[in-house]
């Protein structure tokens, strides 16, 4: 019976350790991405979780730990103007669901543009609504069209989407094995992807032992148009 | 430190008595540090950090023989309010003067101030310092200090565990400041800095030092902002994990969360036995 407490003492130990890890990563990605003129939005959003947080409640313990974090990048200046709109957004997003897709913990880094211009204020309703993180569980083909039969490896995947999501002209992402990223350097590469993604870089650099290169059938199934050509040998 | 400027009364909150501590903590560990290889690169990083804001690019010389008084919690005459720290710089060619505000786990100290003769707004904590800091006279409780160096050369720090600058603190301060002050001929936005702890921990951790004893003053300052969370992320620590708890760290594990975890122990009885 000790050993099991001890072992149980060790996975809370490990959880404290773990969502320490979570916050430094975070914190410095958007250090990184600071000093690239993109700042979060909202800009006093200090907290991860929005509406789909963590739960205190004796009846939600489900909830007690964080599943999925999602933070959303603006330029500077987009956030400083007046303007109540916007057409273009950097998101990432840390999956933890157990019910994940992937096999380990994945960072979601994308850009996504609006056709035409999306309500600034309420653009983080679309989050919070788990638009984007219910992407990683494979329910949500019924959005899409054009089903992609994946053949080989996909670095970056463009989404394109149906009447549900009319108004989202592109959506371009990448996955990454959150557990590779040893250090702030590599921290730098993923940002300066990101970077080069939302500038419409025709060549985007990234350490491919980084990059998730096997993509879950369940959830190529819901993807469509592939951007980057399969790694020739 | 913070005991001898009386920061551990009883009146205190514990939330203010840890800034203060933090503060005291590590600024006097920079000020026993040689120059070149702390207090010196870390206002090099304020001034690169802010570089955008500022009307020209500071570049402090590390090389340079600089004269740096510390001043632990002045307080302002002409507002009265109370910065953390007063740090005036001063070589052969140059002055410079940099009050920080360090901020731990609160908010700016706002308060609503309203004088009746000139019906001005005052009370945000930064506009009010900026303010103190242009006057430039601030006292302690055995002196006077007048600020001798030029006004175009003040800064007001404002010092917080923030990942990225906290826009909209700052630019509440920068209204009021101009609303009060429209006329200034000092821009605030060119002389109201941020930066994050963190900063400390990586110019740090850049500028190893061998020699006895700023060795280990240095690294009692790493650790103590590391114990702190004021470190920049060094990946995931799992195989630290497998290699201290060889019991724990199990895919099983990953697998128990998975299933239905009751289930999962009746299969496997002998989950919870450690490993020699």
């Amino acid at each position: 019976m000790a050993e099991k407490g001890k072992s149980i003492i060790e996975v809370i130990k490990y959880l404290d350790s773990f969502y320490n890890d979570v916050g430094l990563m975070f914190g410095n990605l958007e250090s990184l991405l600071s000093k690239k003129g993109f700042m979060s939005h909202p800009t006093a959003g200090n907290r991860v979780a929005f509406s789909y947080g963590v739960s205190g409640h004796i009846g939600n313990s489900q909830r007690w730990a964080l599943k999925n974090i999602q933070r959303m990048y603006l330029k500077e200046e987009e956030i400083d103007s007046e303007s109540k709109s916007l057409n273009k957004v950097i998101f990432c997003s840390l999956a933890l669901y157990p019910s994940s897709a992937f096999e380990m913990p994945v960072l979601v880094c994308g850009v996504m543009t609006w056709d035409g211009y999306y309500s600034k204020d309420g653009v983080y309703n679309l989050w919070s609504s788990k638009e984007i993180c219910d992407l990683i569980i494979p329910k949500n083909n019924w959005r899409l069209k054009d089903k992609y039969d994946p053949k080989g490896k996909r670095l970056i995947f463009e989404f394109v989407s149906a009447d549900a999501l009319s108004k989202v002209e592109k959506f371009s992402l990448f996955f990454v094995d959150a557990v590779k990223i040893e250090n702030a350097n590599y921290l730098q590469e993923i940002v300066d992807a990101i970077v080069d993604l939302y500038n419409d870089s025709e060549e985007i650099l990234l350490n491919p032992d980084l990059i998730v290169d096997s993509i879950p059938e369940e959830l190529v199934k819901t993807w469509t148009k592939p951007i980057v050509e399969d790694e020739k040998e | 430190m913070a005991e001898v400027h009386g920061k551990l009364s009883e009146e205190t909150s514990s939330i203010e008595t840890k800034e203060d501590v933090l503060t005291s903590n590590v600024f006097q560990c920079l000020r026993y540090m040689e120059p070149k290889n702390g207090i010196i690169p870390f206002l090099n990083e304020v001034f690169n950090e802010n570089q955008r804001d500022l009307e020209s690019e500071i570049k402090l010389d590390p090389d340079q023989e600089w004269k740096i008084e510390y001043t632990f919690w002045p307080k302002g005459v002409e507002i009265g309010r109370e910065p953390d720290l007063l740090i005036q710089l001063s070589s052969n060619e140059i002055k410079y003067t940099v009050v920080v505000e360090a901020k731990y786990k609160s908010g700016p100290s706002d308060k609503e101030d309203v004088d009746e003769e000139s019906e001005k707004q005052y009370g945000n904590q930064l506009s009010d310092q900026f303010i103190d800091l242009l006057k430039g006279k601030y006292r302690t409780y055995d002196k006077t200090i007048y600020l001798e160096c030029d006004r175009k050369n003040r800064f007001l720090l404002y010092l917080t565990k923030n990942s990225t600058k906290p826009k909209i603190e700052l630019k509440s301060a920068v209204d009021q400041f101009q609303q009060n002050f429209p006329e200034s001929k000092i821009d605030i936005r060119k002389h109201l800095l941020w930066i994050n702890w963190t900063r400390i921990w990586s110019v740090l951790r850049k500028y190893p030092n061998d020699d006895f004893p700023f060795k280990l003053i240095r690294n009692d300052l790493i650790s103590l902002l590391e114990r702190k969370g004021f470190k920049e992320f060094s990946g995931f620590k799992v195989i630290e994990w497998e290699k201290k708890y060889k019991s724990f760290y199990k895919e099983l594990w990953f697998k128990a969360l998975r299933d239905d975890f009751f289930d999962f122990i009746d299969e496997n009885p002998n989950f919870f036995k450690e490993e020699v």
